[in-house]
């Protein structure tokens, strides 16, 4: 028999959303349970791994080697023709930066974690809510495989895409399917990529998505790709859509496969609600994956640090209600949220385009050195070469 | 509502209502609720030696009746309407109903 738990906040999941909501909740002074169904904190790995840097310092992430692999320059996108659209690190806003270890990243926030004095149990996945008065007190979940139950103040979702608690808590989580990937990616090696850029291929290689290449170093890289769920109509078409990309590839077609990930983006704009008396929802779970890059680690990690605080907030004041969780709710939409939705919007359209359409504003853009990369600053300079392109982006301009 | 696994279909939306977008496309693609009488006693499963354990099909079911173990991936067959919404978000093609 596992014995009954209690806490003050309770976090489901270990991935980096929930190790800083975690960590930030017991840094605050609250006793803190984490669990994590899976038997290892990052692994297996479901990630390009490729994030941006300028964040970490914000959260209190300190880069370490053991868990980046390589410091890129920027990123190159390959329009269907291949012309190139090079992005260096400034005029990016630092969307890219390192490529990493997820799995040693991922258990390095954990150990953080640990040592602001957060308990942590694997091996434990949360099964379902436990309800009382019509508030969530806490979940039933199974250890090793045997039932019991865990009681808290606070319960942070912090599940991950698979997410299944928000919904348990009654919190409209579904996305529709033009709002989520289907991705596929092989870790290669023996592979000929320039270290210096993360690549994406853009246009029918990959509907409503792209193919990413990002360079682990050493002739090591990842290679996959996403896939809009509402373009695809059969079975494993990521998978189909990936080896042919990779079989027209001749850098690519000599990689040999050592590993395989999958998984789930959401590439949504921003929940209405994500926080309930009980119950407050980070990362994934909350559907902050930016919708045009894909990339949920930064928003997770920055939107579960003020989620830890203000968790430990309502526990000291004994205030775990709806009401009081919209200082997390309001806090992270100043951060991001604007930023989701735009960038939602800009998928939207880019969902839409032809094939031709992304070589004309590639082509466009090749050669001219942006000042600041915005979608302004694209489009104006689009609109100088095709202005017949960019009348369907008038609503941007 | 049964607690060990969370709400029954009685709790959420319909799944078209869910997923935003009536599911046009193919033929084969069908509308969740039409889907309802027609195809319930099919069996869905998830071919062991095909799955990655990657929870994509967990985070798109819109009836949250999938659930994945760390290498196992089980379905609520009394839930599930067989709308085939995870299948096709399987990258890999490890889902059948049939
Ligand atoms: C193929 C792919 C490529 C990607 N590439 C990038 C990229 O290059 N850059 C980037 O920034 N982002 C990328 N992302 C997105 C990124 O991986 C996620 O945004 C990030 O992992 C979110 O962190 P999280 O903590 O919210 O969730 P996760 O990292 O998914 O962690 C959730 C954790 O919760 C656990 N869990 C789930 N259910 C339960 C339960 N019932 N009980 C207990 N534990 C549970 C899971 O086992 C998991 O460990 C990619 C995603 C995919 C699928
Ligand atoms: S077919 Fe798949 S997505 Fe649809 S209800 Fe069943 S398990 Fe869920
Ligand atoms: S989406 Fe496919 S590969 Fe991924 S866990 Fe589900 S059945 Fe397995």
């Amino acid at each position: 028999m596992v014995e009954n738990l209690t806490t003050d906040v309770l976090v489901v999941g270990a991935g980096p959303a929930g190790s800083m909501a975690a960590k930030w909740a017991a840094k605050s002074g609250a006793r803190v349970l984490m669990i994590e169904k899976r038997q290892e904190i990052g692994s297996p790995v479901r990630c390009g791994e490729g994030m941006s840097k300028d964040w970490l310092k914000e959260v209190g992430i300190v880069p370490s080697n053991r868990w980046i692999n390589v410091e890129v320059e920027g990123a190159r996108i390959f329009s269907p023709s291949e012309k190139v659209l090079e992005i260096n690190e400034k005029h990016a806003g630092n969307e890219v930066g390192y490529v990493v270890e997820r799995d040693a990243f991922d258990k390095q926030l954990a150990i953080d974690a640990g040592n602001a004095g957060v308990d942590v149990l694997l091996k434990t996945a949360a099964t379902g809510v436990i309800r009382e008065n019509g508030k969530i007190v806490g979940v039933h979940a199974k250890r090793f495989g045997e039932p019991f139950t865990i009681r808290a103040p606070v319960t942070i979702g912090a599940d991950g895409f698979e997410s299944q608690f928000g919904r348990w808590a009654g919190l409209p989580t579904n996305l529709a399917l033009k709002d989520m990937d289907s991705c596929l990616q092989y870790r290669m090696t023996n592979v000929d990529c320039d270290v210096r850029y993360c690549d994406f291929y853009l246009g029918s290689v990959a509907p409503g998505g792209y193919v990413w290449i990002f360079p682990k170093g050493e002739g090591l890289a990842n290679v996959g790709i996403g896939v809009q769920l509402s373009q695809i109509h059969g079975t494993a078409e990521p998978r189909k859509y990936l080896d042919a990309w990779i079989a027209n590839h001749p850098a690519y077609s000599k990689g040999k496969t050592i590993d395989v990930v999958g998984g789930g983006v959401s590439i949504a704009p921003p929940l209405k609600q994500t926080v309930t008396d009980g119950v407050m929802l980070v990362g994934d779970a909350a559907r902050m994956i930016d919708p045009l890059t894909g990339g949920g680690i930064a928003n997770g990690c920055i939107a579960g640090k003020i989620c830890g605080e203000v968790a430990a907030e309502a526990v000291r004041e004994k205030t775990p209600t709806k009401e009081f969780f919209q200082k997390y709710e309001k806090g992270w939409r100043a951060r991001f949220e604007e930023k989701l939705y735009r960038n939602w919007l800009a998928k939207e359209k880019l969902c839409t385009l032809s094939d031709a359409t992304f070589d004309k504003v590639v082509d466009a853009l090749e050669g001219v050195k942006l000042q600041k990369l915005s979608v302004h600053n694209i489009l104006k300079a689009v609109h100088e070469k095709y202005p017949e392109v960019t009348r369907e982006f008038e609503t941007f301009l | 509502m049964n607690r060990e696994t969370g709400p029954d279909a009685s709790d959420l939306p319909d799944p078209e209502a869910a997923s935003g977008e009536p599911l046009s496309g193919r033929a084969s693609v069908r509308r969740p609720e039409r889907a309802l009488p027609s195809k319930k006693h099919l069996h869905i499963e998830s071919s062991g030696q095909l799955c990655i354990y990657c929870g994509a099909c967990v985070g798109v079911c819109p009836l949250n009746c999938v659930y994945l173990d760390e290498t196992r991936i089980t379905f609520d067959e009394k839930i599930c309407t067989r709308c085939e919404i995870c299948v096709r978000a399987c990258p890999v093609g490890a889902i059948a109903i049939d």
